[in-house]
């Protein structure tokens, strides 16, 4: 069935027909939020299979739970789609990376407080150093940087110790200034 | 901390798209029908209320108007008479624009006269009346209308009830009207409140914010108000109660939104004191406290609540008020959330239909 994307058809109006059961609508979403929402989800999960499940039980938890939804003002259908995305993929990593959420800290040798900038770097590429991060660090990091949550938050969340949470983060940047430090000396253009 | 990468990070990251996987669309198509006949019900549920509702005003409407025909029979009774008028000088207007006659002309002008005092002045049916009567016998004499029109006008006029009605009814209603019966409605006047889980144990992270809330309660209610004094009044009956919220459940492994929702029906006990009184309105104040039990799962729940009251009479036999109030809700002692956990302090407000029985 050929799917036809309505201009000017609102988030609200799509709202009110995903909770209708319109199958066109459900089509529709896909095509509006599918890739930035796997975008959310890539952040999370490194493993290609791992990811495509837990964005398709994303979905249909969107789907099955748009009646819940109650649409405010623009963008709050993606933003909640969006949390149900982060949702789903911390249900993953703890049912199934339980372990490696609790791993006990890394010790980084090291050295600087680096600072670092990725203004010259793509999306891509920081996804890619992304998922080189041990889960843990990944996971924090997207918390603390990405969703905006305090360490505290993320401890309640991950079971760990508030302690542990800042301290995999401040981690985490330092394996990232290191990775990037590396990225940037096998790319600079040689004179 | 320098928070400068931070911010570079979610500014490279924000709108980042990844390919995305295929979807099970034979799956989200199943769980899309379930949506369908879900929002079906709902539709049926509100088509049918609004019917029960529209059927109780129509039939109560009637009955009243069979019982007390006093002033909503003015303005029936211009119409009938106007309409009636102007079918039967449609015939002989046409005949005036091509031969003017005198009668014609006059025929003419009491007709667009009459309508005008009509549509303005229902009070003055009965000089209006008599001049459309007139056309019409002149025009259509045995049209089958007639008789009944003259009834249903001469009927006020002859009823006692009638002619007293302006002066009598202040001291009608505080004799008679010692019982009320009410059929009412009754929500927050707020929005619905976001839940916030703060009990220990349950993290409050990731919450899914618009998917998590108490949805305004819901009630309907019938009662009936028995007029102690010139004042005082009480007031008691059944109250239902419909209370939903999205609960959203983290725990070590699972997250789970799901609906809650819970049914109580209450046993209502108010004392009403009449502030102000006039023909139509009138202005109370009125407190009390209710015992509900839940239908579901929770313990008995206990509360207060205080109003200010007006109320508009439509006729003798009914009339509408609407009574914004607040009300306070005590613990009920028991785990499952519920929106007067989260806030026991609720201002709502109340619809409803009054029916004086006696």
């Amino acid at each position: 069935m050929p799917h036809v994307t309505f201009i000017g058809d609102d988030e609200q109006r799509l709202v009110k027909r995903l909770q209708q059961g319109d199958k066109t609508a459900a089509r529709e979403f896909y095509a509006r939020y599918a890739g930035s929402l796997a975008g959310v989800c890539a952040r999370y999960i490194a493993d290609d299979d791992d990811l495509k499940d837990v964005f398709q039980n994303a979905f249909l938890h969107i789907f099955s739970h748009i009646g819940d939804f109650e649409y405010r003002k623009e963008g709050s259908l993606e933003a909640w789609a969006t949390k149900v995305m982060v949702n789903e993929s911390l249900k993953f990593l703890r049912t199934s990376k339980q372990h490696e959420l609790l791993q006990p800290d890394y010790d980084v040798v090291d050295e600087s407080e680096a600072d670092f900038s990725v203004s010259n770097i793509s999306p891509d590429i920081i996804l890619q150093m992304l998922n080189r991060l041990p889960t843990g660090y990944r996971t924090v990091l997207n918390l603390f940087v990405f969703e905006g949550k305090s360490h505290q938050e993320i401890a309640d969340l991950l079971g760990i110790k508030k302690a542990s949470s800042a301290s995999q983060l401040h981690k985490a940047k330092q394996m990232l200034a290191k990775m990037l430090r590396k990225y940037n000396d096998n790319n600079t253009p040689r004179r | 901390m320098n928070e400068e990468w931070i911010k570079e990070m979610q500014q490279k990251m924000a709108g980042y798209e990844h390919p995305a996987p295929e979807l099970p669309w034979d799956e989200v198509d199943r769980v899309l029908s379930a949506n369908k006949s879900r929002s079906a019900r709902q539709l049926w549920l509100k088509r049918l209320a609004a019917a029960a509702v529209l059927l109780l005003i129509a039939g109560v409407g009637y009955w009243s108007l069979l019982n007390h025909e006093t002033e909503p029979m003015r303005p029936t009774t211009a119409l009938v008479e106007d309409q009636s008028h102007r079918a039967y000088s449609e015939q002989p207007e046409k005949q005036a624009e091509m031969t003017p006659t005198p009668s014609d002309l006059r025929q003419k002008k009491a007709s667009s006269q009459s309508k005008m005092v009509a549509m303005s002045e229902p009070e003055e049916v009965t000089p209006v009346f008599t001049s459309g009567a007139d056309t019409i016998s002149s025009s259509a004499p045995s049209e089958q209308e007639q008789p009944q029109v003259v009834e249903r006008k001469a009927k006020p006029s002859e009823s006692p009830r009638h002619v007293i009605y302006p002066s009598d009814l202040r001291e009608h209603k505080h004799s008679e009207n010692r019982l009320t019966a009410q059929v009412y409605m009754s929500s927050t006047m707020a929005g619905s409140k976001t839940k916030s889980f703060s009990q220990e144990g349950i993290p409050n992270f990731m919450r899914i914010e618009d998917a998590e809330y108490h949805r305004q309660p819901v009630r309907f209610g019938l009662s009936l108000r028995y007029r102690l004094n010139d004042h005082w009044s009480i007031e008691s009956g059944l109250l239902y109660t419909h209370l939903s919220s999205d609960i959203t459940i983290i725990e070590d492994d699972m997250t789970s939104v799901e609906e809650q929702r819970l049914n109580y029906l209450g046993l209502p006990l108010n004392v009403s004191y009449d502030l102000w009184k006039s023909r139509y309105f009138g202005l109370y104040v009125t407190a009390g406290g209710t015992i509900e039990k839940s239908l579901n799962t929770n313990p008995w729940q206990f509360s207060v609540n205080g109003a200010v009251g007006a109320e508009y009479k439509l006729t003798d036999f009914f009339s509408l008020y609407a009574e914004p109030g607040i009300g306070y809700y005590f613990k009920d002692g028991s785990s499952t959330p519920t929106i007067y956990q989260d806030r026991p302090f609720i201002f709502n407000l109340s619809l409803g239909i009054r029916f004086n029985i006696k």
